[in-house]
């Protein structure tokens, strides 16, 4: 089908992108992140373009519905919200070091969906449990929240590789990555509009589960892994009233906190069994 | 001693440290319940590991940790650790609250930057003028007071943001609240109804006591359908209820999936559907002495005439899937005159001859030709569709749902509004007039800067020839 077509390239596209930004921060020089920023912007792009595609043809197969229903359009729509977060945080920051460390995330996500055996990219209809408006509102909170979490994971490394740098030294890459300040600000941002749509992906999912199952919350695995990564985070927010607890601490708990999500979205799938076994 | 002991008690029952452990805490220990089998899977699960272990495993209650006494306390510590820092912290935020402006303070405007002091071209009372105008072009309620060394200005916003927190740690334990409620007063069960059936009791899960529950009125399915795509999959499947009081309809509905149907407080769920074979029949009898065929519906156990008047067949089994060769049944063929035969008939008799050629000839009890000069094959069994319903009843959803409101009004409130505090003064050195800005931001230190700089922006062009 074009659009998995269409979002196999973009693969390569985010690949490029990646590195491009390296090699600004590898050289030194500006114009190689022009060009990374319009290679993502072309990525995100086509992007949109393939989930847009996918949604109508679903039409044409006389299932329609949005491309939000299984692993494969759940990762195609997890590097979009990743990318979509970066290209305004770069408009906003007007510093390009942080797509080195996001972009590849984009790609991983995009890769894993096209090139797996195990993801099908096959457009299938919705089950009886799945025909319903909360299924959109829950994909889409949950999964902007996942790719805040990511960007957030992405500063938290680069914070890290931040404090390696000393006045004296001469190496660039470190030199082109925002003072620890600004990033321990944006990883906060990040925080906040992730932990914001994981509520509410959490929220929606058991209004959802109560209105399919009767049950708002029945302890399942991924609801469980949901809920400890809502307690990771919370815990991450409370951190920073601690004096002398932002900075590294912060870092390292968007780490910890990404680790969370990945286990919760995929670990969950293939190491325990549960009601969101049709995510896969 | 003791006093002291209590204040030491307080102090650590108002940390954040507390928090913050009892959150990793609560993280940790659930990852034990979803890498041990909780309830269903358990006994595969406590065989495996032997006896001594499992028994080390019940008695923490490690098969249903989430309603364990030990994870319960956990939760219970946050609460009061969420109650005693709200009750800690909350006087001096109505305290922050209440405060009346204090415009002509000059604490604020310590160490201030270069760029956040602008001189002005304009005599000073021109100046004040000026920067009273541009300030009441863009904010309400700004308090100001004359001093002997100039003008101050005072605005102050967002005071309401203050209270985001407090409204997120209520809303945690508004839900607790619906969920207590929901355990105590509330109920989860699940009943199957064949089709054209009725039932007035429920199957109750996981509970110690009583295993039904009486509804107080009868529910009746009267109707089940299901519909397929393309593919096979189910596309969507509905049962047609009707509740019933004393023999008098009060009530009736469609119940589909994810449309729930409420009655008297219980409210019902469309789950799951399957089929059972009924006790009907119909069967193709081929007379080869005529060369004509009769197809007799019958039931189980009503013998019926064969043609010609020769004897009689009862149908005694009805199989959805027999020898996983498909729907079959069983008849004992009852001659007028000599031995009597039992025989299967499969409903897929086609099929399974171009599978396995020979296999009628082969095997009397599977031939349908067995007793001369009919032939018998089976049509159509008859197949009753049954509805799975969740039932439940759950008077703390309320709770729940507004809980699940307030939190994000809450979230909303602590991370996108802020507190803030700006100053501006206008005073007066070696007879030039000059402007300084200062703020303070309880949140988004990034955010109140950036409104500094555009309040100097703005004065800049007013005080600037």
């Amino acid at each position: 089908m074009l659009n998995s077509v269409i979002l196999s390239y973009v693969t390569f596209i985010y690949f490029f992108a990646f590195l491009f930004y390296l090699l600004m921060m590898v050289v030194g020089r500006q114009i190689f992140g022009r060009i990374a920023s319009i290679i993502t912007l072309i990525g995100f792009i086509g992007n949109t373009v393939g989930i847009v595609l996918r949604w109508i043809e679903s039409y044409r197969l006389e299932v329609g519905h949005a491309p939000l229903s299984n692993l494969y359009e759940s990762l195609i729509f997890f590097s979009w919200a990743i990318i979509l977060l970066y290209v305004l945080m770069e408009w906003r920051i007007k510093n390009r070091s942080i797509g080195t460390f996001v972009t590849p995330l984009a790609f991983l996500a995009l890769a894993y969906a096209s090139f797996s055996d195990s993801v099908r990219d096959s457009i299938q209809p919705l089950v009886p449990a799945l025909q319903s408006n909360w299924l959109t509102a829950h994909v889409i909170t949950c999964f902007f929240g996942y790719a805040a979490f990511a960007v957030s994971f992405g500063i938290g490394l680069m914070y890290l590789f931040k404090r390696l740098d000393t006045p004296e030294s001469s190496n660039i890459f470190l030199k082109i990555i925002p003072d620890s300040e600004i990033l321990d600000e944006l990883n906060y941002q990040m925080l906040v509009i992730g932990f914001l749509m994981l509520t509410l992906g959490i929220i929606t999912g058991s209004v959802w589960a109560n209105s399919a199952w009767g049950s708002y919350w029945s302890w399942d695995p991924k609801e469980t892994w949901s809920l400890i990564t809502w307690f990771v985070y919370a815990a991450m927010l409370h951190s920073r009233m601690i004096s002398g607890w932002r900075g590294k601490k912060l870092a390292i708990f968007s780490i910890i906190g990404f680790v969370c999500v990945l286990f919760t979205y995929f670990g969950v799938n293939f190491v325990l069994a549960g009601l969101h076994s049709y995510a896969t | 001693m003791n006093r002291n002991f209590l204040n030491i008690l307080w102090d650590m029952l108002c940390s954040v440290k507390l928090t913050l452990f009892l959150l990793i805490l609560l993280a940790f220990s659930s990852v034990f319940g979803t890498l041990i089998p909780q309830n269903e899977g358990t006994i595969q699960f406590a065989e495996k590991m032997g006896p001594g272990l499992a028994r080390f495993f019940y008695s923490l209650q490690l098969f249903d940790l989430y309603h364990s006494v030990w994870f319960r306390l956990i939760i219970l510590c946050l609460v009061f650790n969420l109650i005693a820092c709200s009750f800690n912290r909350f006087p001096s935020t109505l305290k922050l609250f209440w405060l009346k402006p204090k415009p002509d303070r000059s604490k604020p405007f310590e160490s201030l930057p270069a760029d956040r002091s602008l001189n002005s071209d304009r005599p000073i009372e021109e100046t004040i003028e000026k920067v009273k105008i541009t300030l009441k072009k863009k904010y309400k309620n700004i308090a100001s007071q004359n001093t002997q060394e100039g003008s101050y200005f005072y605005i102050d916003k967002g005071r309401y943001s203050l209270f985001g927190v407090y409204l997120v740690h209520l809303s945690v334990l508004i839900i607790l609240i619906g969920a207590i409620i929901g355990s105590f007063s509330g109920f989860k069960g699940y009943v199957n109804i064949l089709e054209g059936d009725s039932v007035d009791t429920v199957n109750l899960r996981n509970s110690s006591g009583h295993r039904h529950r009486d509804l107080g009125f009868t529910l009746h399915c009267d109707d089940f359908s299901v519909d397929f795509y393309k593919d096979g999959t189910p596309k969507e499947y509905r049962s047609m209820l009707r509740f019933t009081i004393d023999n008098k309809n009060v009530y009736e509905g469609l119940l589909k999936v994810n449309h729930p149907i409420k009655f008297h407080g219980i409210t019902f769920y469309q789950s799951s559907y399957g089929s059972t074979v009924g006790d009907r029949a119909k069967v193709k009898v081929f007379s080869n002495k005529t060369q004509s065929y009769q197809v007799k519906e019958i039931i189980s156990g009503v013998p019926v005439p064969l043609p010609e008047n020769d004897g009689e067949f009862i149908l005694i089994d009805i199989r959805n899937d027999f020898m996983r060769m498909g729907p079959a049944v069983s008849i004992i063929i009852i001659p007028s005159v000599g031995e009597e035969r039992q025989v299967w008939l499969f409903k897929n008799h086609e099929t399974i001859k171009k599978r396995f050629p020979d296999i009628f000839e082969n095997f009397a009890k599977l031939n349908p030709s067995i007793y001369k000069p009919y032939t018998f094959s089976l049509t159509e069994i008859e197949s009753k569709f049954y509805t799975g319903i969740q039932v439940t009843k759950d008077p703390g959803i309320t709770f729940v749902y507004a809980g699940f409101l307030i939190i994000v009004l809450g979230l909303f409130i602590s991370f996108f509004t802020s507190h803030r505090r700006i100053w501006i003064r206008v005073l007066e050195k070696n007879n030039a007039a000059y402007v300084q800005v200062a703020g303070t931001a309880n949140k988004n230190p990034v955010g109140i800067e950036r409104e500094l700089d555009q309040i100097i922006k703005y004065l800049h062009r007013e005080i600037k020839l």
